[in-house]
């Protein structure tokens, strides 16, 4: 069978011989073929895991979008996903893409955040809210830590190691700044907000060079990120693990399809590692503190 | 040496949503003279208190230690009353003091369905 066919097949897409797309990504081992009838949506997602494009080769998931051409945002109907010779119709109930609510990808833990660290360890940032958090994640950057993951971090339930997770870096002119790095630097593509400004999409791997690693590290610590700051310094304080986990279980990304390993693995990350609450003051000075109380 | 009281609590983490223990109704057990048995449950350590992984019901909870002695006197031949009597007499404390708190820990875990009648 072609791949208009499947189009046709699993998505009901009229007219898709023609205009179909590919491409191919691997995400924490497992290998994704996208066919798309819209140019637009494939270059959007090409352009956000851009780190993990890869040759073409057997597929372990392929997700099949029949969204018409001037659209971006598939509605339920308009995808569906193959696993195996099993075709099943997207819901609209998780994202398309990347499908991580199927197996193999299904079995990762996935939290809120950012991951940070020094040598073989990384300070795991937690919160929902971004332009904090990657601040802070690239005020550390500026003083020698390394990037494993911004957005969600991947977490083996099986030996509580962060995987690195590439995905393209959303940078305003601040952290930009804060990084030294030039507008014009080629591996940034400028876009506008729906606010209005005037943000940065970048490759980690071509920004940060040796500051994006691609190795899976041991938790340190913990942080989980105040909203509010504290008009001045900023603060860490430890949380006991009872209010750790509760914290930790409202960072999940999603519901873990196999409920006990996941949450045995959060009860086991608690137990062993330091957590804490950081109340911020400025990027520089907050990295300054982590990376001196948590990292060196 | 008997073990200090301490108000029992139990905390809900549920993945993406946490429901405070005060929104658990009353415990629907209390004055039908029945025992209390509890619904099986992969049971962790997490310092001085446990945590609950309630499969069927994709939940976590995490109960302080008076909370999981509570939870263990649920055995199927004791009621309500019959853990109050037994919780106040292991930390020699009056039924009143112990009865407030552990219907809260109650109301939760019958909530949960971790905690039902037991059968005749």
């Amino acid at each position: 069978m072609n791949d208009a066919a499947l189009l046709r097949l699993s998505t009901g897409a009229a007219g898709a011989e023609d205009t179909s797309v590919q491409a191919m990504f691997e995400i924490l081992d497992a290998r994704i073929r996208v066919i798309s009838s819209s140019v637009n949506l494939l270059r959007q997602w090409s352009m956000q895991y851009a780190a993990f494009r890869v040759r073409p080769a057997a597929a372990d998931i392929t997700v099949v979008v029949g969204v018409s051409e001037h659209s971006d945002d598939p509605q339920p109907g308009e995808g569906a996903v193959i696993v195996g010779d099993l075709v099943r119709p997207w819901t609209g109930d998780e994202p398309l893409f990347p499908p991580l609510w199927l197996p193999p990808l299904d079995g990762w833990l996935y939290l809120r955040g950012s991951a940070v660290g020094r040598a073989g360890e990384a300070v795991l940032l937690l919160s929902e809210q971004r332009p904090g958090r990657t601040l802070l994640s690239v005020a550390m950057l500026a003083r020698g830590a390394w990037l494993l993951a911004d957005e969600i971090i991947p977490l083996d339930p099986q030996d509580l190691l962060a995987a690195p997770f590439p995905k393209a870096l959303i940078l305003d002119r601040e952290a930009l700044g804060l990084l030294g790095i030039d507008l014009a630097h080629p591996a940034l593509m400028p876009f506008r907000t729906p606010a209005g400004e005037v943000e940065w999409r970048a490759d980690p791997q071509l920004l940060l060079g040796a500051h994006a690693s691609r190795v899976a590290a041991d938790a340190g610590a913990l942080v989980f990120l105040e909203s509010t700051g504290t008009n001045g310094r900023p603060r860490l304080a430890p949380l006991t693990r009872r209010e750790a986990l509760g914290r930790l279980c409202a960072q999940l990304h999603r519901m873990p399809v196999r409920f006990q390993v996941g949450m045995d693995a959060l009860v086991q990350l608690c137990r062993r590692t330091p957590t804490y609450t950081l109340a911020p003051g400025s990027p520089e000075q907050s990295a300054r503190l982590l990376d001196e109380e948590l990292l060196l | 040496m008997v073990p200090s009281w301490e108000e029992p609590r139990v905390w809900i983490m549920h993945p993406q949503r946490r429901t405070p223990p005060d929104e658990a109704p009353r415990p629907v057990s209390l004055g039908t003279g029945k025992a209390l048995v509890r619904r099986p449950a992969v049971e962790r350590r997490l310092d001085d208190d446990r945590v609950l992984i309630d499969v069927i019901g994709k939940a976590t909870y995490v109960l302080n230690p008076t909370a999981w002695e509570s939870w263990e006197l649920c055995d199927g031949r004791r009621t309500p009353d019959q853990i109050v009597s037994e919780l106040a007499r292991r930390y020699q404390v009056d039924e009143a003091t112990v009865a407030p708190g552990f219907l809260r820990v109650l109301a939760v875990l019958e909530a949960a369905e971790l905690v039902v009648e037991a059968d005749p």
